[in-house]
């Protein structure tokens, strides 16, 4: 048993998945924990959220002042017609002009801007609706940082390697993610959770925050497979200051034998 | 000649046969849930199958990983501690050698659902049949070989291969498969959903799949278009499969379903 379990257990019984909430054993251990206690009753504040966002609904009247306006639109449409007429018969000209009017297209302008007046009446709500759906986003973003945290402090490889995963789901300037993040790629017994952690960073649009961290992380780097990584993520995503530290690096014979034959490959490429 | 003869007789024995050979059955604290096992390995081999009992069965058998010069008339004192130490608690069995002298191969059997952890630093590697938990090993100097698994997997291996034939695919937890040199090879059923996603920078990739590999990158980085992944998706897509080599060549075979 562990914080993990317990957590997902919760998860699983505030989504209706399981009938039984967490056992005696379980409440005890959340007793004597309170980061997970804290963890739980953020769990239950966000079930405890309305289960459908109450989205404002368009007024009832729109359909009736939809029409209204149409109607509107088609007896100043008639009297525009009729007032052709009067003109046609005035003059052969006219008569002509009416004749090569494009109708087609005054109809098609009048109900185009019925429509717009229509959309835009109807759609003057849409800011409020937004503002729920962020708020709602924000809230399965923080639950996601959580999951994500709670995975990647367990002692499974493979829990840790689905943290990282679930970390591309939150948002990228939650501090103490990225914090667990850089110590798993500086500090991880498994290689592949630390190519895990290059593959989440360079789905990110920007590594500026961490380009330092990243040049210093190569050195640390036993595998020359996750030196390379780190090297493509800085030269596909970094400044032009790292990438002349890290040609420093290679010519100071700091990397791998891999690693400094990857540098000079995209140096003759051009790459750098 | 005669005592040679003898002494040659006796380095023999310390090398070829086992100085211990021993058996161990653990009973898990609660037998209905899963077990999670650890084991570390620093000199040796680890072989683990899954069956259908509630216990965890292991042997161990050791054997002096070096031979020595002529000790027959004098008492060898040993700082090496051999013994393989095994620990339970709440479900959590942690198997622990850390001899480097001696070489400890232990096979295992345990319950089908266990989450296995295992770390061989050095000898003969990984060997795990019929296991359906969580499995994450790195086999230091050795190989890997997984077969009738289900993943999640994560797989590590220097030189040598690692080559993993998939039941089926964890749907909900990624896999990741990485070698320096070593080749990667799985069998997959062509129904299973995945996206395998491949990296590797001087290996070949060899494929029985008929769909063609795509470049993940969709920018317009050069750089990242000719060194970014490789992605195949199965059968639309699904759970991500990551393998990574360095020079090891990636096989993927189509399993026939049955």
């Amino acid at each position: 048993m562990n914080s993990q379990s317990i957590l997902m257990a919760k998860i699983t019984y505030l989504s209706g998945n399981s009938e039984s909430d967490l056992d005696t054993e379980m409440t005890s251990y959340v007793a004597d924990n309170p980061v997970l206690a804290k963890e739980i009753q953020f769990v239950e504040s966000f079930w405890q959220q309305p289960s459908e966002i109450v989205l404002e609904q368009p007024s009832e009247e729109l359909d009736q002042r939809f029409y209204q306006m149409l109607d509107q639109a088609k007896v100043a449409q008639k009297s525009l017609s009729t007032a052709d007429k009067k003109k046609q018969s005035l003059n052969v000209l006219h008569w002509l002009t009416n004749v090569l009017a494009p109708k087609p297209f005054t109809q098609f302008a009048s109900l185009a801007l019925v429509f717009a007046i229509g959309f835009n009446m109807n759609n003057h709500q849409i800011p409020s609706n937004n503002q729920s759906l962020d708020g709602l986003q924000k809230q399965v973003e923080s639950l996601s940082s959580l999951v994500a945290l709670s995975m990647i402090n367990n002692g499974s490889t493979s829990e840790r390697l689905t943290g990282v995963s679930y970390s591309l789901q939150t948002n990228e300037q939650n501090e103490q993610l990225n914090l667990a993040l850089m110590k798993l790629l500086n500090n991880d017994r498994s290689s592949a959770v630390r190519l895990s952690v290059i593959d989440a960073l360079s789905a990110r649009t920007s590594v500026k925050a961490f380009e330092a961290e990243l040049l210093d992380s190569i050195d640390k780097q036993i595998h020359p497979v996750v030196q390379i990584g780190l090297i493509k993520l800085l030269v596909n995503k970094g400044s032009n200051t790292s990438l002349s530290k890290l040609k420093v690096k290679s010519a100071n014979n700091q990397l791998s034998i891999e690693a400094r034959e990857f540098i000079d490959q995209l140096l003759a490429q051009r790459y750098i | 000649m005669k005592k040679l003869f003898v002494l040659v007789l006796i380095s023999f024995a310390f090398v070829a046969s086992p100085l211990k050979a021993k058996n161990y059955s653990v009973n898990l604290t609660n037998a209905a849930e899963h077990a999670s096992i650890d084991i570390i390995v620093r000199n040796g081999s680890v072989s683990v199958v899954g069956y259908d009992g509630d216990t965890v069965e292991i042997s161990s058998d050791i054997t002096a990983a070096k031979t020595y010069g002529n000790h027959s008339s004098v008492k060898q004192f040993t700082l090496d501690d051999a013994d393989v130490e095994i620990k339970e608690l709440n479900n959590s069995v942690k198997i622990i050698s850390l001899s480097v002298n001696y070489v400890v191969n232990l096979v295992i059997k345990v319950p089908q659902q266990s989450d296995l952890e295992i770390w061989v630093e050095k000898g003969g590697g990984i060997l795990i049949s019929n296991v359906q938990g969580q499995l994450g090993m790195s086999a230091g100097t050795g190989a890997i070989k997984a077969t009738d698994i289900s993943g999640p997997i994560v797989a590590e291996t220097q030189a040598k291969n690692i080559h993993v034939d998939f039941a089926a695919l964890h749907q909900n937890k990624p896999s990741y498969l990485v070698s320096h040199s070593g080749n990667i090879e799985i069998d997959i059923s062509a129904k299973v959903k995945s996206n395998v996603e491949i990296d590797t920078l001087k290996g070949e990739i060899f494929s029985g799949n008929e769909d063609e590999f795509k470049k993940q990158s969709k920018s317009n980085n050069s750089m990242e278009n000719e060194y970014g992944l490789l992605v195949l998706p199965f059968n639309g897509g699904g759970q991500k499969l990551s393998i990574h080599t360095y020079s090891g060549d990636v096989y993927i075979r189509n399993k026939l379903t049955k």
